[in-house]
């Protein structure tokens, strides 16, 4: 199945905030990452990858894993945004890939604050292109 | 000459009105409230929380006081005792007040803590019943629902959860939790330099995140009694009205979504593109701008920036009535749109909704004429006020409200002074007593509110008391009696911004 539909990808952007923002402007005219097979949905039984960013706190982490755990294989994680990449802006204590180190595998990491969406476009060209 | 009256009479008319009021306060409570103040123009004062219920009765019920609304009610941790801010407005009298109690249990104590919290919100909504939505707890637990909307089902409507009671199609109850958005964020708000607040403050509204940085820089100019120049102030009005309309462009485009108009919805894009590229042209970033400073801006406007900014408007005056045909000349959208998620003025002033939720409603309050903010009161614009409450009104609104926008912008850019723009403050040598301050804003989503306490250069603690959570609680109004299929439009035409909703976890 992967390798009939390998050039199209579903996105799940899991949690709120700043860089959720961002990753939808990628949808415009201006971006269009829909031109390269990109759709954005709702369910993460239905997606590829899992994009993480903004703030959680316990019940976010639980239902991030929750969402994790029921996305088929094969499936990639996309840390997009400081909050993630590096400690979170509202608190310097709190490192979410640190807390959640043993049960998701990051596989790209997307920096900025909130990243462009031309840094967002680069990092889906990336996976296309290796997998 | 007209302009003299309205400088001279309005402003000191102004004050000696909240003086009064501060002064009724003070002959009507005096053994009862202590450390009554003016803090900008808002009302504050302490009271003990044994005092609270008898304090909020007399303002409710003095003709004299008459503060009928309850905005907020905002809880904060120091020297681990809970302090408790509650902010009460008068739309009629046009003033607000803010009132300080704090919480007797300690903190770390979490079951007696929130049995004492819950006891004195029951205390309170017998007085204000909006009060109600801000019981803690498990409201949400022990009951049966229907239909269950989680965080992340609604695109944009991410930062809470909506549990529904529902018979046949009609929703008979609605809660909404907003557990999943109490996030720990205690290195911004406990003992920050004033230099590394401005420039994270915008995340707590990153949908126009200029408004809180302004509403902080604001405070510290009343604060330190700074004049500001003129130039300052209209380049501060020019970014502040990008925002805005890049806010509500944003705002059309998901509704446009929620209505399934995918044409409209490019063409939304396209501007809303073009409304962040002017403001990423003059601040540098689209989203996080770190660009007002405590007595000026981070970088004047030349000439070329103006005139980019310029035809940019006159693109986007041209282009939004194209968007505003497509979409509600479309019959279908409107009679989807026309009686959805009706309020009347009365239930959501009684929400304490301000900004255009409240003027779809028909009441005329915005802080950018009611409180002289800014230089708005030396361009001309009139303030949209619609009358039936629903989503196509508030979808009207919006519409009106970028106009007026470009309007302004255009005027600034004709009236922009020419003058040298220098360096006020220098805030690493700044020596600040030990005080407190309460400002206002207009922002696109209503009146955004901070309240922060200060020693030398750094803010010993801040509050922010944003508009979205009103929103919120006149959605659970409004969505009881609505249909099934309404609840995503309802929610999205109410313009909740996520960063607003937030809450400090407690340490």
């Amino acid at each position: 199945m992967r390798q009939l539909v390998k050039n199209s990808l579903n996105l799940f952007v899991a949690g709120f905030g700043c860089c959720k923002k961002e990753i939808y402007s990628t949808l415009g005219p201006t971006y269009d990452i829909s031109r390269f097979g990109v759709n954005f949905v709702n369910l993460p039984e239905d997606s590829d990858v899992l994009v993480i960013q903004g703030f959680y706190n316990r019940t976010g982490e639980r239902r991030l894993l929750d969402c994790y755990r029921s996305m088929e294989e094969p499936k990639w994680v996309i840390a997009a945004g400081k909050c993630i990449v590096d400690r979170s802006v509202f608190c310097q204590d709190y490192v979410l890939t640190d807390r959640l180190k043993n049960e998701i595998k990051i596989d790209f990491y997307v920096p900025g604050c909130p990243p462009r969406p031309e840094a967002f476009i680069y990092c889906i060209l990336r996976i296309l292109e290796i997998h | 000459m007209a302009k003299e009256l309205y400088d001279g009479i309005y402003s000191s008319h102004k004050l000696i009105f909240v003086e009064k009021i501060r002064r009724n306060l003070e002959f009507y409570l005096k053994n009862k409230v202590r450390d009554i103040r003016l803090l900008g123009q808002e009302i504050f004062f302490n009271t003990d929380i044994d005092n609270l219920p008898e304090v909020l009765k007399e303002i409710r019920k003095n003709p004299e006081i008459e503060v009928d609304i309850l905005s907020s009610i905002n809880k904060y941790i120091s020297k681990n005792r809970c302090i408790l801010l509650i902010n009460l407005s008068s739309v009629s009298n046009n003033f607000s007040m803010i009132i300080k109690a704090s919480l007797k249990s300690p903190a770390d104590d979490t079951e007696t803590f929130a049995a004492e919290y819950n006891k004195l919100i029951n205390q309170i909504s017998a007085v204000y019943e909006s009060a109600a939505f801000y019981l803690e707890g498990s409201k949400t637990e022990d009951r049966h629902f229907d239909i269950v909307l989680r965080s992340h089902i609604l695109d944009g409507l991410d930062a809470f959860d909506t549990y529904l009671n529902a018979e046949e199609d009609i929703i008979t109850k609605a809660n909404i939790s907003t557990r999943i958005s109490v996030i720990p964020f205690y290195s911004i708000t406990n003992k920050v330099t004033i230099t590394e607040l401005i420039s994270k403050i915008s995340r707590f509204d990153y949908n126009a995140g200029i408004f809180p940085e302004l509403c902080f820089c604001l405070a510290l100019e009343e604060l330190m009694q700074l004049k500001v120049a003129r130039r300052v102030q209209f380049i501060r009005m020019i970014i502040s009205e990008l925002s805005r309309i890049s806010n509500h462009l944003s705002y059309i485009a998901k509704m446009a979504t929620v209505l399934g108009s995918k044409i409209t919805l490019s063409h939304i894009l396209i501007e809303q593109e073009r409304a962040l590229r002017l403001i990423e042209l003059v601040t540098g970033s689209r989203v996080h701008p770190n660009y007002i400073r405590v007595g000026g801006v981070r970088k004047d406007l030349n000439d070329e920036i103006l005139k980019n900014i310029s035809a940019g408007i006159k693109h986007l005056f041209k282009k939004i009535p194209i968007i505003e045909s497509m979409l509600l000349d479309n019959t279908v959208i409107t009679h989807k749109l026309k009686n959805t998620g009706q309020a009347d003025r009365q239930a959501v002033l009684g929400c304490g909704v301000t900004g255009p939720n409240l003027r779809a409603s028909g009441a005329r309050y915005d802080l950018r004429k009611n409180r002289n903010l800014l230089l708005y009161r030396e361009v001309s614009f009139l303030v949209a006020v619609g009358k039936y409450g629903d989503c196509l009104e508030r979808l009207y609104i919006r519409f009106r409200e970028i106009y007026q926008s470009i309007k302004i912008i255009d005027q600034l850019i004709g009236l922009m002074p020419d003058e040298h723009i220098r360096k006020l403050i220098n805030l690493s040598e700044l020596d600040m007593p030990y005080n407190k301050m309460v400002s206002s804003i207009e922002c696109p989503h209503g009146v955004f509110k901070i309240y922060f306490e200060i020693e030398k250069n750094v803010v010993e603690k801040l509050v922010v008391m944003g508009p979205s959570r009103n929103s919120l609680y006149l959605a659970e109004t409004i969505l009881c009696g609505s249909r099934t299929e309404d609840i995503e439009l309802i929610l999205a035409s109410l313009d909740i911004s996520s960063g607003e909703i937030m809450q400090e976890l407690p340490i």
